[in-house]
C-alpha cells in the first residue's frame, strides 16, 4: 500500500513539474500577476485577471488552480471565524435564521417554476434553482450526482453561477454605496443574493469589516440548508447512496469562532488575521477566475442561461427590498 | 431523475459527521425561533 501511495505521490509531483515546465513563461506571468494582485488587495480585480488569463491562454496557467482556490477560500473563512466572537455568531444566526429559511424555500420554488416555464431540462432546472437558493457551485456539485445529472448539465449550471458571481463581485459594492446601504444591510444582501461563498465573502470585504462579519455568518447559515436538500433529494429522487454532510470548513469555522472568543485574541493579532484573510481571498478569487475557460463557456445552453439570469434578476431586487425594509 | 419515487431511506448514509451536520442545522434553525 505504501508503495502505491509513494507511486501516486511521485506521479502527482511529476505531473505538476511537467505542467510548470510545459510553459514556464505563462506560469511566471501568472505568478507575477498573482503577487501584484495580493499587494493590490482587490479580490474583484483578481477574479477578472484570473478569468482573462485563463481565457486568453485557453488553459489555467498554474496547476491545481481549483484546489488552490478552494483551500485558500476555506482557510480565509476559518480565519474569519477567529475574528468573529461566538456570541456575535449566535446573535447574527438567531436574527437571520428564519429569513434565510424563507429565502431558500421561496427561491427554490420560484426557480423550479421558472425553469419549467422556460423549458429548462429537469436536472439543469434543479441544479440552477438550488444553486441560486443555497450555495452556488457547492450545491450544484453536491446535488449533481444525487439526481444523476449529466456532465454537460452540471458544467452549464456551474458556468452560469461562476459568471453571475463575477458580475456580483464587480457591481454589488457600487450599488450598495449608491443606495447608501448600512454595513448590516449590505452584508445580508450579499449573503443571500450572491451564489457562492467565495464571492459573498470577497464582495462584503470590499464594503467593510462589519458587512464581512454579517455576510460570512448569514452565508454559512444559508449553506446549512444543504442538509435538508441532500436528505429530500436522496429520499425522493436519489439515484445513489449519498452522505448527509455539510462542507467540513463550516465545522472548523464554528470551532475557530469559539476558540477565538475563548482566547480573546490581541488587537495586533486580529489585524494580522485580517490582512491574511485579504491576501487569501485575492488568491482564492484569482483561481476561481481561472476556472472559467473557453471550454466551460462552450458548454452554456441558452435556456439554462436565461433561467439562471431570470431567477437572479428576481432574487436581487426582492432581497434588496426586504433588506432595506427590515434590516437596520 | 424525472419522476418522484417513494422514499428510499437506503439512499441516505449518515455517519458521525453527518449527525453533526444535522445537529448544526437544527441548532441554527432553532436559534431563529428563540431569538
Amino acid at each position: 500500500m505504501n508503495t502505491a501511495l509513494g507511486d501516486a505521490a511521485i506521479s502527482s509531483i511529476r505531473s505538476t513539474v511537467s505542467q510548470l515546465s510545459d510553459n514556464p513563461a505563462q506560469t511566471a506571468l501568472a505568478g507575477a500577476a498573482l503577487v501584484a494582485l495580493i499587494v493590490g488587495g482587490n479580490p474583484a480585480i483578481a477574479l477578472i485577471v484570473g478569468m482573462l488569463l485563463s481565457l486568453s491562454l485557453n488553459r489555467p496557467p498554474l496547476p491545481y488552480s481549483s484546489q488552490l482556490g478552494k483551500y485558500s477560500l476555506q482557510t480565509a473563512i476559518v480565519l474569519l471565524g477567529f475574528k468573529l466572537n461566538a456570541a456575535e455568531l449566535v446573535s447574527i444566526s438567531g436574527t437571520y435564521a428564519l429569513p434565510v429559511a424563507a429565502f431558500v424555500c421561496t427561491t427554490i420554488t420560484l426557480g423550479l417554476l421558472l425553469g419549467r416555464l422556460l423549458r429548462s431540462e429537469t436536472e439543469t432546472n434543479s441544479l440552477i434553482s438550488s444553486g441560486t437558493a443555497i450555495c452556488g457551485g457547492t450545491t450544484i456539485a453536491t446535488l449533481s450526482p444525487i439526481i444523476g445529472a449529466r456532465p454537460e448539465q452540471t458544467g452549464t449550471a456551474l458556468c452560469i453561477v461562476f459568471l453571475l458571481n463575477a458580475v456580483a463581485l464587480v457591481t454589488f459594492p457600487s450599488v450598495g454605496q449608491w443606495l447608501g446601504l448600512s454595513q448590516e444591510q449590505f452584508g445580508v444582501w450579499a449573503a443571500l443574493a450572491i451564489h457562492d461563498t467565495s464571492s459573498v465573502v470577497a464582495t462584503a470585504q470590499l464594503y467593510g469589516e462589519e458587512a464581512l462579519a454579517v455576510a460570512t455568518t448569514v452565508k454559512i447559515g444559508r449553506t446549512l440548508w444543504l442538509i435538508p436538500l441532500i436528505v429530500l433529494a436522496s429520499l425522493y429522487v436519489g439515484t445513489q447512496q449519498t452522505k448527509v454532510r455539510i462542507p467540513n470548513f463550516v465545522f472548523v469555522f464554528i470551532a475557530a469562532s469559539v476558540l477565538g472568543s475563548w482566547l480573546n485574541l490581541s488587537a495586533s493579532l486580529v489585524t494580522a488575521v485580517g490582512q491574511t484573510v485579504s491576501a487569501l481571498l485575492v488568491i482564492a478569487l484569482f483561481f476561481v477566475g481561472m476556472d472559467i475557460t473557453r471550454e466551460t463557456l462552450k458548454k452554456l445552453r441558452m435556456s439554462a442561461v436565461l433561467h439562471g439570469i431570470a431567477l437572479w434578476a428576481l432574487v436581487i431586487p426582492a432581497v434588496l427590498g426586504a433588506v432595506m425594509t427590515w434590516v437596520p | 431523475m424525472g419522476t418522484v419515487r417513494a422514499m428510499n431511506f437506503r439512499n441516505l448514509k449518515i455517519d458521525f459527521l453527518g449527525l453533526l451536520s444535522v445537529s448544526v442545522f437544527v441548532v441554527f434553525v432553532s436559534l431563529g425561533f428563540t431569538a
